[in-house]
């Protein structure tokens, strides 16, 4: 041992560097991820664009049937869609950068606002179906994982997984027939209050049950063969500090990201949910735009949702970062 | 050994809790109660109508369907003459008119109509509305039927307006109905598509395109006052949408239930039934300008209307609720049919006679184009109809299309075109020969037929300056569509509705649901 070393030894371990606590993502990867989400929206719209203007011509919705044959022509050249559709893509463009969007074919005026309207009944859905999806899942999933009767382990399971096999579309009219025409606990037309919410968020909730039931199960099974959980029974913690700290804690980061993934779909994917029940959604405007060709509408749905998309899953990736720091990554 | 930790007692529980809830619900709901026999449906202070398409805006401008903007449009506006339930032409704005000669029209219009601000209806609104109209970079649409024979319209004084023609109309005042009256500095203020003004016994408090709008009474409406104060239209576009509405007793009034839907309500202690005749005939429309069709062959459009059995399709899948077009497009009791022209019988022996004939004795395929879910009983009625052409050797291959690419279809190239269209589509008033006859010319903006005879007759009816003239030319121009076969005649549509017994509303076949026409049983 050298003198140095020796001398070293005597001082003792080195000075610690101070600790600078780590944001859970850095801004750099936020960034990255915006850059990417922006690259996707324009992607979405773009696609979107040309494929309406390839479906045909909006202004034969609204000829009257006893117009004379010129009335197409017409109308087509005063809402602008005689011109090229280059041209028509890069006022488009322009007008995305501006904010001043095409008025709306039906509605006459900026489709944007009339798009914003709906965000927060969709998100009112889309949460709603959402939590409940996810509770109920998390049930199936925790009861299908660790009871000891095969009735309970296999049952609601096999019940979730069997819904998932019947289209939204069913389950909300058997929802509509039994809940609101024959026990009238529920209303049938939607007039947007919390009454009404209750049926399609079930529907909606019923969707997202199954996945979450699966992944919350395997990840319970997995957590349950973990050494740790060994050494923690052994040390004869209590039941509910092993079940809730140790297994249903461990197992949240995998079902979480399955989740996010869920919730991405809040804005726009609840377009057949929002029709069988008259939703005043954003899914339900975006549906009808489509059916009447209101292109500058159905563009400016899409961009709300794609944004909207864009955004949620970036925050479900932090929070996923947050609680499972392997993620980080 | 893996030792799994015991299932905590409160999951089990809220489980076994939750399955035995939705148990008792599905067993209470299999227990059933009767049609309508949810909420007793009360008529209360809001009248609740449904519609059956999605609003399309409330632009007076811009016509709209009768199952939705019209029907709303119609009560919140007027215009100087309206269509009543037998679809005579009937005063509104205008009270009374004349034609001076055959191009020229005087209308007497009321000087008391008032806006629902307050503000006088004068006969200026009226020139200024018909010269927006008349303007071609207008955008709205109703004004392009007038472009066609209006040249102006002119103010005489407060309370007459003078109509100049290009062509003679004799059935112009019918022709107006749909012609509605706008505030012009709210039109020139206002986004009409969403917002409305107008001088009709209601005024619009709330619009949602998506679901539906709400209505209360004009305090200025000149005429008789409507018996409910507020009114909510709701959109029901689908048919379970309409019967599950109706079962949970949320609706007062719903036009265009299937009529095999019908039966449910049949014996309720709430409701009653409508079934009857509407005023425009469903047909195939036929393409006979495809490149090397066989249906450009009269005797081959004959055999299949020879080919169809219209009595069995009506009596299972209309509930009897209407007789076969005679023949033609127009038929009792809403037209003057002629009577010298009759129904094709079912005579499949003819029918394969006649395509013997024109060279088809091995058979035919063709094809039939549906807009999906527009027309009632449409799916199960063209199978029925493909059922009977095959018994003559012709199979019929169904397809169908969303709306906008159906009707995209008809606009399309004749080679682009399908062989049939399952269509509705028809006049709006009695003698109305542009509406009866237009989507059956060879220059209609839908039409894919080769009919230079029937052109000819019906513009010649058209222009026609006497009645006699033009029932004489409309009686020609029937027989000569029903001896050239240029279209498969089906039969009348069904009207069909479901209607609160505690109203009294008097059916109008046309389907608009105006809220003024609908009031309540008096004890």
């Amino acid at each position: 041992m050298s003198a140095s070393e020796l001398t070293q030894e005597r001082a003792g371990p080195p000075p610690r560097r101070p600790h600078v606590p780590r944001p859970p993502v850095s801004l750099r990867y936020v960034g990255g991820r915006l850059l990417t989400g922006l690259i996707a929206v324009w992607g979405a719209v773009t696609l979107v664009f040309f494929a309406l203007y390839a479906t045909g011509n909006p202004a034969i919705l609204l000829v009257p049937p006893d117009a004379p044959p010129d009335e197409i022509a017409r109308l087509t050249r005063l809402m602008g869609f005689d011109r090229p559709l280059p041209e028509q893509y890069g006022t488009f463009l322009h007008s995305v950068l501006t904010g001043s969007f095409p008025d709306s074919i039906r509605y006459g005026e900026d489709p944007l606002p009339i798009a914003l309207e709906k965000i927060p009944a969709s998100l009112a859905l889309g949460v709603s179906g959402l939590v409940i999806g996810t509770l109920l899942g998390g049930v199936v999933g925790y009861v299908s994982a660790t009871s000891r009767s095969t009735f309970l382990s296999r049952v609601p399971l096999g019940v979730a997984v069997g819904l998932e096999s019947i289209p939204t579309f069913f389950v909300g009219i058997v929802l509509v027939i039994v809940f609101a025409v024959q026990l009238g606990w529920f209303p049938v037309t939607s007039t947007g209050d919390a009454a009404s919410l209750v049926l399609p968020a079930f529907t909606l909730a019923f969707a997202f049950v199954p996945t979450v039931a699966r992944v919350f199960r395997t990840a319970l099974l997995d957590v349950l063969q973990a050494e740790h959980l060994r050494t923690a029974r052994a040390k004869g913690l209590p039941r509910h500090t092993l079940v809730w700290r140790h297994v249903v804690a461990n197992s949240l980061g995998t079902t979480l990201n399955v989740v996010g993934i869920q919730a991405g779909v809040l804005l726009g994917g609840a377009v057949v949910t929002e029709s069988v029940f008259g939703w005043p959604g954003l899914g339900q405007l975006s549906i009808n735009a489509v059916q009447n060709r209101d292109y500058p509408l159905v563009i400016v749905c899409v961009l709300v949702i794609a944004v909207g998309f864009v955004l949620i899953n970036l925050v479900v990736d932090v929070l996923a970062a947050i609680v499972e720091p392997r993620l980080r990554s | 050994m893996t030792h799994r930790p015991s299932a905590r007692r409160g999951p089990v529980r809220l489980l076994t809790a939750a399955v035995a809830a939705v148990l008792l619900a599905v067993l209470a709901a299999c227990g059933g109660a009767a049609a309508g026999g949810g909420e007793t449906p009360q008529v209360g202070d809001v009248l609740r109508l449904g519609l059956s398409r999605q609003i399309t805006g409330v632009n007076p401008h811009k016509g709209g369907s009768p199952d939705s903007s019209g029907s709303i449009v119609g009560s919140i506006y007027e215009s100087l003459t309206q269509i009543g339930p037998d679809l005579t032409v009937q005063p509104s704005l205008a009270t009374a008119w004349t034609s001076t000669d055959p191009l020229h029209w005087r209308f007497t219009i009321r000087t008391d109509s008032t806006f629902s601000d307050g503000s006088p209806l004068t006969a200026d609104d009226v020139v200024w509305n018909f010269q927006q109209l008349l303007d071609p970079d207008y955008k709205g649409t109703a004004g392009a039927p007038l472009r066609r024979y209006l040249t102006s319209v002119t103010k005489v004084d407060d309370s007459t307006l003078s109509f100049t023609l290009s062509q003679p109309a004799l059935d112009l005042p019918g022709r107006l109905w749909s012609i509605y009256i706008a505030q012009p500095a709210f039109a020139q203020s206002h986004n009409l598509d969403n917002e409305a003004l107008g001088s009709g016994p209601y005024k619009l408090d709330t619009l949602d395109q998506e679901n539906g709008a709400t209505l209360s009474l004009n305090p200025h409406y000149a005429g008789p006052k409507p018996q409910f104060a507020q009114v909510r239209y709701t959109v029901l576009a689908s048919e379970a949408q309409r019967v599950a509405a109706l079962r949970a007793g949320e609706q007062d009034l719903i036009l265009n239930l299937d009529p095999l839907d019908l039966a449910q309500f049949r014996d309720s202690d709430t409701y009653d039934t409508v079934l009857g005749v509407g005023n425009q005939p469903l047909t195939l429309a036929i393409n006979e300008r495809r490149t090397g069709t066989p249906l450009a062959d009269p005797r081959v459009r004959q055999a299949l209307n020879y080919a169809t059995d219209k009595d069995t399709i009506i009596k299972s899948l209309l509930q009897g609720a209407v007789t076969p077009l005679p023949g033609q497009v127009i038929y009792d009791p809403f037209q003057q049919p002629d009577p010298a022209v009759s129904a094709y019988p079912y005579d499949p022996e003819k029918a394969k006679q006649l395509l013997a004939e024109a060279g088809h004795a091995d058979g035919l395929t063709l094809t039939v184009l549906l807009s999906s879910g527009t027309y009632v009983s449409q799916d199960a009625a063209t199978q029925a109809i493909a059922a009977q052409w095959a018994k003559v050797g012709v199979t019929l291959k169904i397809e169908q299309q969303p709306f906008p690419a159906w009707l995209q279809s008809q606009y399309g190239p004749d080679d682009q075109a399908a062989d049939f269209y399952y269509i509705m589509w028809g006049g709006a008033f009695r003698g109305d020969v542009t509406g009866n006859f237009g989507p059956f010319r060879s220059d209609h903006i839908q039409s894919h037929l080769d009919a230079p005879e029937f052109d000819a007759l019906t513009t010649r009816a058209q222009n026609a300056t006497t009645e006699a003239e033009k029932t004489d030319l409309v009686n020609q121009a029937v027989q000569n569509a029903h001896d050239e076969a240029h279209a498969i005649f089906l039969y009348p549509s069904p009207f069909t509705g479901v209607v609160s017994k505690g109203l009294q509303w008097t059916p109008k076949p046309n389907r608009y649901l105006y809220a003024q026409g609908v009031g309540r049983v008096q004890p």
